[in-house]
Order: structure tokens, then sequence, then C-alpha cells
């Protein structure tokens, strides 16, 4: 995971809200842009395979 | 008698022999409320007449030999987010200002029909997100006692009731609960309706409970799920499963001092502990939470949002905005991966009784305004996976620290007998906490 594209997603997301609510509602929320725009990016780099990944559910397997 | 000092089961013993009746009870308790609640700030509602009336209705089935379930006659305070029939629900936000539902959620309507008694609403941060509530806790009235069930876990602490319903998305029942020293128990996903209860995010969203004691816990999760084997009966120690990699990372030095003491002395006690090594996609957990939170809370709110947001408090303001950003592909990719995580952490709970930790990063912050970080306690609302605290015991400032328990899918009431074993182990005081202010 590159650190460079994590900031580079975040200054998007952050550009994306300026353009949504303006300069003044960015800045008072820019942690919470921020924090959930690096969490977005994590799960977004993180490599999934679909073929083996389990549906979500809570039973156990029955063996 | 000091009918506050008794734990719930205590008072069902009494209750059931003649010896206290559930209106003395709730006199009791009542009292208990009008002295503590101007320093504490628990509850946001307590009707008295309506309370009375319910405790008259209690006492007098159990004059007669009616006794409706093991909870017959038992305060509880419930959290403000549950819809309570006739009586006031605000969800801590100013936009339910004066609502009052005209139903009750599922849960209330569980325990009215086991005979308890609704004392009144306990307070909650805002929508049972972050911006807190005014509650104090009792064992230091300049801290906060965490959240979102602020109120439900300050009133069990001090002995204003033995039980309060809270609920759970990240962190809001054992946090809070480990921070005022007594017992919060959050059951496997589902494993309690969620119904009538105001969302914050649906499927991490968790009902819950506080008590003093796990006997206590165990009674009120019989009386909510009936149907709920006990399981094998054993006296046998627990064999525990010792979590350490990204909890020892996080924890506060004194926080996990205080955890491997606690290990030190159930060890001692004859529990079985192993060191148990997290799988490598756990570290994942606290972004994939937050990305599903903040959708879920931010499609909650979306509608109310787009005409009201001026009437939002800051932090659940910001959680909407940014919950609004994510794309719907991220939102379902941090689904799939919740779904390996639950897979590996459910193949590491084979062979074990439970999973242990801290209960909390930190012991309770000083100050009332922020509630803690749920760090500790967002992977077990992120699984579904039950978890239960157990007090164990004090920090250098004299604030409580928990032992956190976390059990397999619908292993409920296998968790509450180790947690029971643990709490035996523990010794720590079951007494209510009269508030302290330096």
């Amino acid at each position: 995971m590159s650190g460079d594209g994590e900031k580079k997603y975040i200054r998007m997301v952050a550009e994306t809200a300026r353009a949504m609510w303006g300069d003044e509602a960015v800045e008072k929320f820019m942690s919470h842009i921020e924090a959930t725009a690096k969490a977005v990016y994590q799960v977004g780099s993180y490599p999934l395979d679909a073929s083996t990944e389990p549906v979500t559910k809570l039973r156990p397997e029955a063996e | 008698m000091d009918a506050h000092r008794l734990t719930m089961s205590e008072a069902i013993s009494l209750i059931r022999d003649g010896v206290l009746t559930p209106t003395r009870y709730v006199e009791s308790l009542l009292d208990r409320i009008d002295e503590l609640e101007p320093v504490v700030e628990a509850w946001v509602t307590v009707d008295r007449e309506k309370v009375l009336d319910a405790a008259e209705v209690a006492s007098r089935e159990a004059a007669e030999g009616v006794f409706r379930s093991p909870l017959h006659g038992v305060p509880v305070g419930v959290k403000d987010i549950y819809y309570t029939e006739g009586m006031l629900t605000t969800m801590g936000s100013p936009l339910f200002q004066g609502f009052v539902p005209s139903h009750d959620a599922d849960v209330v309507k569980s325990l009215k029909r086991a005979g308890a008694i609704v004392l009144g609403k306990t307070e909650t941060t805002e929508f049972a997100l972050h911006d807190p509530a005014p509650t104090r806790n009792p064992w230091n009235t300049g801290h906060t006692p965490g959240g979102s069930s602020s109120g439900s876990a300050a009133a069990v602490s001090c002995g204003m009731t033995p039980l309060a319903i809270g609920s759970q998305t990240g962190g809001s029942i054992v946090r809070p609960a480990s921070y005022c020293g007594v017992v919060g128990f959050k059951g496997t996903y589902d494993l309690l309706s969620r119904g009538g209860v105001y969302p914050l995010s649906w499927s991490l969203d968790h009902v819950g409970f506080m008590t003093r004691t796990i006997e206590d816990a165990v009674l009120t999760l019989k009386t909510l799920r009936p149907d709920l084997s006990d399981g094998p009966q054993t006296e046998k120690p627990p064999r525990l499963g010792l979590l350490s990699g990204y909890f020892k990372e996080n924890a506060s030095g004194e926080v996990w001092q205080g955890f491997e003491s606690a290990v030190g002395k159930l060890w001692g006690e004859g529990a079985e502990t192993v060191d148990v090594r997290l799988p490598e996609v756990f570290s994942l957990a606290p972004s994939v939470h937050r990305v599903i939170m903040s959708v879920e809370t931010a499609a909650v709110h979306e509608d109310e949002f787009r005409e009201r947001a001026d009437e939002y408090r800051d932090y659940l303001k910001g959680f909407i905005s940014s919950g609004l950003l994510v794309p719907a592909t991220s939102y379902l990719r941090a689904q799939r991966i919740r779904g390996l995580i639950i897979q590996d952490v459910v193949r590491l709970l084979k062979g074990y009784d439970a999973l242990i930790c801290p209960s909390t990063v930190d012991t309770a912050p000083e100050g009332l305004n922020w509630t803690g970080s749920p760090a500790f306690n967002t992977p077990w609302s992120l699984t579904g996976l039950p978890s239960v605290t157990v007090p164990s015991g004090l920090s250098g400032g004299g604030m409580p620290m928990g032992l956190q328990l976390v059990g397999r899918p619908y292993g409920d009431m296998e968790l509450l007998r180790a947690a029971a074993w643990c709490e035996e182990a523990l010794e720590f005081p079951r007494g209510p906490k009269d508030p302290y202010t330096p």
C-alpha cells in the first residue's frame, strides 16, 4: 500500500466534499472526512479472492 | 433495608420469600436516584407515578404467589434510544424532543411481560454515537462514564438500578460498563431483537445490558431468551485464549499491566491460559468497521439530515458527511472483508471457552467531552461475536478496569459461564459505588 496513494485518495475525497458542501463545512469536518477516506483506501487495498471468500455469516460451518 | 445495595439476584430471592415487596424495592431505588441524580445525571426520564403503579401491580401479584418470571418485580433502566410506550424517548437529540412512542421496543415488551418494572430512560450520547451525554462516572465524577450507554452504566454502578438495557455498535456497552466497574454483556448479533431500537448502523447494532454480577446477567438473558440452553454444566476452569498483538500495541501501560495481573490470578486459580495469534486480516477490523458504520449511519439519517442538518451535533454531522462520500463498492468490499475476519476469528475460537483481552484501551478519561476509545470493542461488534466485560481491578488513580471475554457465535450462555468463573477468581467488590467527587 503506497502512502502517496493514500494521501492522493484522501485529497480527492476532500475535493469532492468541497464541491458538494463548500470550504467551511469541509474544514469543520476534515478529521471525519480524512479518517473515513483513509479507511476506504485501506479496505480498497486489501486483495480479495471472490472464489474463496466466505459470505458474511455467523453460524459455525458444519464439519 | 438499603435495597439499592442488593444485587438483582439477592433482591429476587427476598421478593420470592416475601421479605421485600417490589414496591418497597422501587421506593428504595427512587430514593437513591433522588439522592444521587443531581451529581451523576444518569436519567432522562423517571416517571415516579407510572413506576409506583407498575410496582404496586407486581407486589399484588407476588403476594398472591404469582411470579411472571425470575425478573418479577425487578426495576430496569432503559437506554433512551429504545421505544417505550407512553414514555418520552429522545435518542439524545433535539430532533426527538417531546417524542413519545405508542409502542414498546421488543426487549422492553419482553421485560414488562416478565414482570420487570421500567424505572425510566437512561442518558445516551446523541443517537448512540459520540456527542456526549451529561452523565458522570460514579467512580470519579470528573471522568466520563463512557458511552454511548452512559446513563445505563452509571446508574447500575451507583445502585440506582440493578439492571439497565444498552446497545452497542462500536463499544457502547462493554466500554462504559468497564469504565464504571460493572458487568456489561452484548449478545451474538441478532440474539436479542433490535425491534423498536433506533438504529445507528443496522448490521452492527447489538442489544445488551449491564448488571453488577454475571449471575444477574445470566438471569436477564434467560428471561429474554428462555429457549437458550445452559449447555453442559461443568466446574472445570475455563480454557482461555489470550489476545495480545493489536490489543497489547494499543493498550495503555497501566491497562496492559492490569490485564496481565488479572490473567495471573485466573491462572493461579486453575484456568488454562494460552497465547493465541490474531489472524492477519484482523488488523483491518477498525477500517472495515469505520467504512460500514459511516455508510449505514449516513443512510439512517440521510433524509432527516438533508432537511435539518443544523439540529445535529458536530461529531454526528461530520460522521454522516463522511459516510455520504463512500462509494458503494467500498462498502461492499468492507462487508466482504468482514466475512473473512469472522471466518478466521471463529476458527481461532475452536478449542477455547473464550478469548480474552482488556475491555478498554485506557481507564475512563478525565472530562466529559468525549467518551473514550472503543478500539477494543469494535472488532466484536464487527464480527457479531458475543462479548462481556467483568470488572478486574482498579488503576493507580482508583478507576475500574475490565477483562473482556469473547465467545463463539450463539455460545452466549457458555461465554457467561466462563465469565462467572473469572468473576469469582478476580474478586472485584460487587456493591454499589457511592459517587466520589475529588
